[in-house]
């Protein structure tokens, strides 16, 4: 399954959905609508996807999250995460998919730095990149390229872990730290890049600060989480 | 008005708030605990402020100065709970629109289903 978390995004996702669809025309796409002001889901919709709507907005882990429980107790075996803005190659999703099977990984990253450096990154998001790219290199044990990638692959296991603890606000970073503490394996594969064509990114500079505080608080608190009890929430039904 | 006696109205009022908001349901029987913790132990030390004349001893302070870092103190633990309990509803509401997401979803696809079979 290809889940594709979208908010606002009514100018992009109908492309995304049919882009999914024509490099993997027999796998359901599901568009998880984190309540949307726009037409995202009636788009995603008659553009041949199956639509969550979200009845409040959860953000982006909350979002992602949803897609995996359903994919989960629907029993699918690996599901790709794209983005809903246009930016990830539908193209490179096969090769996500092979490197899931090929390499028995867990988690698979869509890599934009392994053989480009970042293209259509900005200066800013560079650099904060590269800030934890150090940190998770100390924590993981073994270097990562692009640890702020949306473009993912999962296995069952790990959609089982995912589907009970998901972080909430700025998935990314924190969910490498959860894969570790899982001993669960990561792989990166090359993938390219396209320039946001449609919308614009909520990325400011305060909200770049929020998220670069609000990512470090969040590996450390997963670094130090105790595992033996379950928080609320987590419980397996 | 002395020291005292502002931080025993104070420690009154609390406990008298937190019941009036109990009688009318502004708030929860659990989350009122805490509340009238707070109340009591402000109450208990206005009205014996010689509770704390050791504690001001050995920490070199007027005891005066005690009683704000005790308040300052019971206050902070509530707003802790405050905290973790506003944590633990944010989870559950998370999981509830999750899970009425997903049974929505279900049931279309079901109703989907239907249509097609008929």
């Amino acid at each position: 399954m290809v889940i594709v978390p979208a908010l606002n995004e009514a100018g992009a996702i109908g492309d995304v959905v049919r882009s999914v669809r024509d490099v993997l025309p027999d796998v359901p796409i599901l568009v998880i609508d984190d309540y949307s002001e726009d037409a995202t889901a009636s788009i995603a919709e008659n553009a041949g996807a199956s639509v969550l709507r979200l009845p409040v907005h959860l953000g982006v882990g909350g979002c992602v999250q949803t897609g995996y429980k359903l994919a989960y107790e629907l029993g699918y075996d690996y599901v790709i995460r794209v983005d809903g803005d246009g930016q990830h190659e539908a193209a490179d999703i096969p090769k996500i998919l092979n490197a899931l099977l090929k390499t028995r990984a867990e988690v698979v990253i869509g890599s934009r730095f392994i053989e480009r450096e970042g293209e259509h990154t900005s200066f800013a998001r560079l650099l904060g990149i590269s800030f934890f790219r150090i940190l998770l290199r100390v924590i993981l044990g073994s270097p990562i390229h692009d640890p702020t990638s949306g473009f993912v692959g999962v296995n069952r296991k790990a959609l089982q872990v995912f589907s009970r603890t998901f972080p909430l606000a700025y998935p990314e970073i924190e969910v490498l730290v959860i894969l570790q503490r899982k001993r669960f394996r990561f792989h990166e594969v090359s993938c390219r890049m396209k320039p946001r064509t449609t919308g614009k990114s909520s990325i400011t500079p305060f909200k770049s600060l929020n998220y670069m505080l609000h990512v470090l608080l969040g590996v450390f608190v997963n670094v130090l989480r105790f595992d033996g009890t379950p928080r609320k929430g987590e419980v397996d039904r | 008005m002395n020291f005292h006696s502002v931080f025993l109205a104070l420690g009154l009022l609390t406990i008298a708030g937190t019941l009036v908001s109990l009688r009318r349901e502004y708030i929860r029987a659990e989350y009122s605990v805490s509340w009238l913790v707070v109340g009591i132990i402000l109450t208990g030390l206005a009205a014996f402020p010689r509770l704390l004349d050791g504690v001001a001893r050995d920490l070199g302070v007027r005891p005066e100065a005690c009683f704000l870092i005790a308040g300052g103190t019971l206050i902070s633990a509530l707003v802790f709970e405050i905290s973790r309990v506003v944590s633990r509803l944010r989870d559950e509401n998370v999981m509830l629109a999750q899970r009425v997401a997903i049974l929505e979803y279900q049931i279309g696809e079901l109703s989907k289903d239907g249509t097609q079979d008929r």
